[in-house]
C-alpha cells in the first residue's frame, strides 16, 4: 500500500460538460443555435441505475446543480489528493465518430478550447492537469490541423481518438494524423467514448442484449486498431509512434501477439514491410492503461502472470474517473514488485510524455 | 512389422501398446490421441442428391459449384497442406486418394480416433437454405466418411446444422442422435446474426443437450462474409486472424449471461479452431464483471469460470509457439486446460498441427488428458481399441519418402516413388 | 515476454564431408528449375537446380517437420521505396514448405520469415553427374 503523495500521475481521468447543451457555448454559429449534439451518456447499452453499477459514471463527481459527473474540477482534484496524484492527463470525452464529419471536427475544436481555458489554464489548477488534443480521426486533414493548433500547448501531452471507428486505425487514410503525432512527440491515445455515435455492432457476432455483456468486452475491441497499425506498417513509419490504450486491455495482449505471431511466416506475404513479426512491435509502440476490472485474482498464478505479460513495463496508471469502473492507486496489482508499482504509477507516464513534459516540468 | 500376423480372439487382454513393438492384428492397444478436428471435402456434386427440394432444384442444378465454390476475401497464400489428398487441388488435378487420407490422418500421427467435421461455406443469411444443405452434407456424411470410408471405425462424426432455423436444426440433431458414429453437432459461429445466449437460438442447445451431444463452434474463415470488426473491416487475412477468436469471446460471453449454460447443465459446448490462449485472461475479466454486475442477470448462479470449467472444451490449433515452453505450460494451467483441452490437428489446412509435435510439447503430466483423455469423456470414445491393418503399416516416415498426391512442379520423384512402392 | 526464437542455429548448418557419397543423377537430367528426391538419410533430400546452381536441403521443415521438398517453389515478396509498394524478386530461389508454407532460401538455407535455417548438404557436379555427400 503506497504512502505520502510520490508524485503519482494519473493518465486518465475524464473531464465532462456540465450537460448535454454546455458544449453549444462552445461553437461558432450557426452551429452554436441551430445544431444539437447527442447525449453524452450512452444511448446503446446504458448502465442499469437501479443496480449496479447504479450509472455508468459515478455519482459522488457531480457537481453543483446535479451537473454531470466529472464537470467539477473540485471533486476530480480532490479524488487526485486523496490517491496521492500529483497530475492527471484529461482525457474529455466527444461522443465518438458523429455521421456528420463537420459536426466532429467542430465539437472536437470546441473541446480543446474549452478544456484549454476551463481546466487547463485555470488559476490554482495549472499544475495539476496536463490534457489531450481531441481529434476528428474521420476528418484527418481537419485532425491535423487541430493538432498544428495546440501542439505548442505546453500542457497538451497526446492526442485523443474514439475507440469505435469506421475503419481499423493503421488504414492510410489515417496516416497523416499519426505522422502529425509523431511529429510533436505525442502518443496516441485510444479511449472509449460513450454516448450516440456512428458505430458498428459492438462484437464480431452481433449485438449482446445485455449491459454486462456488453461492457465487459467494449475494452477488447482495441486489438483491431492494433492489429492495423501493425500489419498496415504505421510503426514502420514512424517508429517514434506510441499508442495509448487508454480503456485498458492489456489483459488480451499476450493472446493478440501469440496468435498473430504463428500467422506471419505464413502470410508475411500480404505485408512485407514488416520487418519483425508482430508481437515485436509490442514493447516499442503500445502501452496499456491499468483497468480493476482485468487480470487474474490474488494468488501465484498472477504474479506468474504478470512476468509473463511484461505488465511492469507495458502499464501505466490512469483511474478513469468518474467512470464507475475507476481504481485507486492500491488497485495496481500489489503482487508488483515496490520498484514496478512505482513504475506503473508514475515511471512509464514519464517515459510515456517524455517529450512533451520536457517543456513542462512536472511536479515532484 | 512382423511377418508372422496372428489374429488375436475376441477375448485376448493382453493390452499392447505400440511401444511395444508387438503387433497383433485384432489385440486391443490402449488409445493414446484423439484428434478433434480433422475435415473431410464435401463437394456440391456429392452432396446434391441429398438436398431436399425445392432447394436442390433452385439453386443446385446448372454450375452448382459457382457459389458454393466461389474464394473469399482474406485468404492464406493455400488453404490446405499441398501434400494432401483432395479434388481439384491443381488444375486438372482430382485426387480423392482415401488411402492417402487415412495414411495422412491416422498412421504418421498415431491417432486413434479422429474427429470428422464438414466446415465450409455457410448460407447464413437465409438459414432455412442452410439447413437444406446441412441436411445434405449429414446424409452425405453418414454414407461415405462415416460410412464406406470408415471401415477401420476410427472415425466420428458432427452434423451440421443451422441454429437460424431452430426447428430445422432440430430436426437434424433428433434425426442423427443414436447414430453411432455421430458424437457432436456443429455450427460455424459467425453463422449467427446474433450472440449465441440469444433467445432464438435456446431450443437448439436445449435439444441437443436432451440428447447428451456436444454442440461444437467451429470458425469458417472464409466461409461468411461475416467478418466484419467492430470498427470496419480490416485489411489483410494476417491481420483479420488475430480477431478470429473474438467471435468465440463473444458467443461464450452470451451464452454466459443469458443463462444457456445455468439452464442446460448437461450442455456441452467445444471451442474449435479458435486456440486457447485467450481462455484464462477472458475468464478472468468475465468473473470481475460478474462479480460487480450479476444483478442485471440473477438467473446466472455460478461465476463465468465455473460454467466453462464444467462445461466448455477447447480444442489445441493453432497451439501458441511461445520461444520458452514454459510459458505453453503455466498458460494451460491458468486456463485448467488439463481439464478442458483437447488436442486437434485441423487436418488438412494450412496452420494444421502435427499430433508428434503437440505430442512432444506437452508435460508428461498432462499429455495423455490432452491428447486423449479429455475427448474420451466428451465424445464417450473408448480407453482402448482392436488393433488394425492401418496400425500394422503404419509408418511416421512414409510423409517424407512417399510421392505426394499432387505434384506442383515439374519434380522427379522416381526415388521416393521406387522407395514407396517397396513398403 | 519473447514469443519469436532469436538463438542461433549451429554456425556450420552445411555438413561437409566425403562420405557417404551419393551419385543423384545426370546434370543434363536435371535442368535449371527442377528438383530431383533422393531417399537417403532418413528424411530424403531434395537436390535442386536454382539457376545452374545445385543446392541441397534436407526434406525435413524445421517448423513441424514437414516435407519441405514436396512444396513449391517461388520467388522472395519483399518492400519496395514507397508505403504499400511490393516487390518480387528471385523466382524459383526459395521453396515453399508445403504445410504452412514457410520459405527458406535454397542458397543459404535460411527462412524468409523467421530466424531459423534448415539444413543443406554439399552437393557436387563431377563430370556429367551430380553427386551428394554427407547424408547420413
Amino acid at each position: 500500500m503506497l504512502g505520502e503523495t510520490s508524485g503519482i500521475i494519473d493518465t486518465c481521468m475524464m473531464p465532462a460538460w456540465k450537460s448535454d447543451n454546455e458544449v453549444n457555448e462552445w461553437f461558432p454559429e450557426p452551429w452554436r443555435s441551430k445544431r444539437r449534439l447527442p447525449a453524452m451518456l450512452r444511448n446503446m447499452y446504458p448502465a442499469p441505475t437501479g443496480i449496479a453499477p447504479y450509472g455508468e459514471f459515478l455519482d459522488e463527481a457531480r457537481g453543483p446543480d446535479d451537473s454531470f459527473p466529472g464537470s467539477d474540477p473540485g471533486k476530480i482534484i480532490g479524488r487526485m489528493d486523496a490517491d496521492g496524484v500529483s497530475q492527471a492527463v484529461l482525457m474529455p470525452q466527444t461522443r465518438g465518430p458523429q455521421p456528420d464529419i463537420d459536426m466532429g471536427t467542430v465539437l472536437c475544436a470546441a473541446t480543446n478550447k474549452w478544456l484549454a481555458a476551463q481546466w487547463l489554464g485555470k488559476e490554482g489548477m495549472q499544475d495539476r492537469f496536463l490534457g489531450t488534443i481531441r481529434v476528428n480521426a474521420e476528418d484527418p486533414s481537419a485532425a491535423v490541423e487541430e493538432i498544428e493548433t495546440w501542439a505548442a500547448h505546453p500542457k497538451m501531452v497526446q492526442i485523443g481518438i474514439p475507440l469505435d471507428a469506421r475503419r481499423p486505425y493503421g488504414q492510410r487514410n489515417y496516416f497523416p494524423i499519426w505522422e502529425a503525432a509523431a511529429k510533436y512527440h505525442m502518443p496516441v491515445a485510444i479511449h472509449s467514448d460513450g454516448s450516440a455515435s456512428a458505430n458498428y455492432a459492438p462484437t464480431m457476432v452481433g449485438y449482446p442484449r445485455k449491459y454486462i455483456d456488453f461492457t465487459s468486452q467494449e475494452s477488447i475491441n482495441y486489438i483491431h486498431h492494433v492489429a492495423s497499425f501493425i500489419m498496415e506498417g504505421v510503426f514502420e513509419r514512424l517508429p517514434d509512434l506510441k499508442i495509448l490504450l487508454a480503456d485498458g486491455g492489456h489483459d488480451m495482449a499476450m493472446t493478440l501477439m501469440w496468435r498473430m505471431d504463428i500467422d506471419f511466416p505464413i502470410s508475411r506475404h500480404e505485408v512485407p514491410w514488416m520487418t519483425m513479426p508482430p508481437s515485436g512491435y509490442l514493447r516499442p509502440h503500445l502501452r496499456f492503461r491499468t483497468a480493476r476490472m482485468e487480470g487474474p485474482p490474488p494468488g501465484p498464478r498472477r504474479v506468474e502472470w504478470l512476468k509473463a505479460s511484461e505488465a511492469a513495463d507495458l502499464l501505466v496508471y490512469g483511474s478513469n474517473y468518474p467512470h464507475w469502473t475507476a481504481m485507486h492507486p492500491q488497485d495496481v496489482f500489489p503482487d508488483l514488485t515496490e520498484e514496478q508499482q512505482k513504475q506503473v504509477l508514475r515511471g512509464n507516464a514519464l517515459e510515456l510524455y517524455a517529450a512533451r513534459l520536457a517543456q513542462t516540468p512536472v511536479r515532484a | 512389422m512382423t511377418s508372422d500376423v496372428a489374429v488375436a480372439g475376441p477375448r485376448e487382454t493382453r493390452l499392447r501398446d505400440v511401444k511395444e513393438g508387438g503387433l497383433i492384428l485384432g489385440a486391443q492397444r490402449r488409445v493414446t490421441t484423439i484428434d478433434c478436428d480433422v475435415h473431410p471435402w464435401v463437394l456440391p456434386r456429392d452432396v446434391v442428391e441429398f438436398v431436399p427440394e425445392p432447394w436442390r432444384t433452385r439453386y443446385y442444378t446448372n454450375r452448382m459449384g459457382d457459389a458454393d465454390q466461389a474464394i473469399l476475401f482474406y485468404h492464406p497464400p493455400v488453404t490446405m497442406r499441398m501434400d494432401a489428398p483432395g479434388p481439384g487441388r491443381a488444375p486438372g488435378e482430382d485426387c480423392e486418394d482415401m488411402d492417402v487420407f487415412h495414411r495422412q490422418v491416422l498412421q504418421e500421427g498415431g491417432t486413434d480416433y479422429a474427429m470428422i467435421l464438414p466446415a465450409g461455406r455457410t448460407k447464413w443469411w437465409d438459414p432455412e437454405w442452410e439447413t437444406a444443405w446441412c441436411t445434405g452434407v449429414n446424409e452425405y456424411l453418414a454414407r461415405t466418411w462415416l460410412g464406406t470410408h470408415n471401415w477401420h471405425d476410427r472415425y466420428v462424426g458432427s452434423i451440421r446444422v443451422s441454429p437460424g432455423d431452430p426447428e430445422g436444426a432440430i430436426r437434424e440433431i433428433r434425426k442423427w442422435a443414436g447414430h453411432p458414429a455421430i458424437r457432436q453437432v456443429i455450427f460455424a459461429p459467425e453463422t449467427l446474426t446474433a450472440p449465441a445466449g440469444h433467445p432464438m437460438y435456446r431450443p437448439v442447445f436445449a435439444e441437443a443437450a436432451a440428447h447428451g451431444l456436444p454442440i461444437g463452434m467451429h470458425i469458417g474463415r472464409e466461409s461468411s462474409m461475416q467478418s466484419m470488426s467492430p470498427v470496419g473491416y480490416a485489411s489483410y487475412h494476417i491481420e483479420a486472424m488475430g480477431s478470429w477468436p473474438t467471435y468465440y469471446y463473444a458467443h461464450l460471453a452470451s451464452m454466459i449471461f443469458e443463462g444457456v449454460f445455468d439452464r442446460n447443465p448437461d450442455l456441452r459446448i467445444v471451442c474449435i479452431e479458435g486456440g486457447f490462449s485467450w481462455l484464462a485472461p477472458l475468464m478472468w475479466r468475465l468473473d470481475r464483471y460478474w462479480d460487480e454486475l450479476k444483478a442485471e442477470i440473477p438467473e446466472v448462479r455460478r461465476r463465468p469460470s465455473e460454467y466453462v470449467a464444467d462445461q466448455v472444451r477447447l480444442t489445441t490449433q493453432p497451439i501458441e509457439e511461445p520461444a520458452d515452453p514454459e510459458e505453453l505450460n503455466r498458460l494451460i494451467e491458468w486456463m485448467g486446460g488439463q481439464q478442458t483441452l483437447m488436442f486437434s490437428s485441423d487436418y488438412p489446412h494450412w496452420d494444421y498441427d502435427d499430433p508428434n509435435r503437440v505430442r512432444s510439447h506437452l508435460p508428461e503430466s498432462w499429455r495423455h488428458r490432452v491428447m486423449c483423455a479429455n475427448a474420451q469423456e466428451l465424445y464417450g470414445l473408448p480407453e482402448t481399441r482392436p488393433t488394425d491393418q492401418l496400425d500394422l503399416n503404419a509408418d511416421v516416415l512414409t510423409r517424407y519418402h512417399a510421392t505426394p498426391p499432387i505434384q506442383w512442379s515439374s519434380y522427379d520423384y522416381s526415388d521416393a516413388r521406387a522407395s514407396h512402392a517397396a513398403d | 515476454m519473447r514469443v519469436h526464437p532469436t538463438r542461433r542455429t549451429e554456425s556450420e548448418h552445411l555438413r561437409v564431408s566425403t562420405q557417404p557419397r551419393v551419385v543423384v543423377g545426370n546434370v543434363a537430367d536435371i535442368p535449371a528449375g527442377t528438383m530431383r528426391f533422393v531417399s537417403v538419410g532418413k528424411f530424403g533430400v531434395g537436390v535442386y537446380n536454382v539457376g545452374g546452381e545445385f543446392q541441397a536441403i534436407v526434406n525435413y521443415c524445421p517448423h513441424h517437420g514437414g516435407p519441405v521438398c514436396f512444396g513449391s517453389l517461388t520467388g522472395r515478396t519483399g518492400a519496395g521505396q514507397e508505403p504499400y509498394e511490393q516487390t518480387y524478386t528471385r523466382p524459383g530461389e526459395f521453396v515453399r514448405c508445403p504445410w504452412h508454407g514457410w520459405e527458406y532460401d535454397l542458397k543459404d538455407g535460411r527462412a524468409v520469415a523467421v530466424n531459423k535455417r534448415i539444413r543443406k548438404y554439399q552437393v557436387e557436379i563431377e563430370g556429367d553427374v551430380v553427386v551428394l555427400y554427407g547424408v547420413k
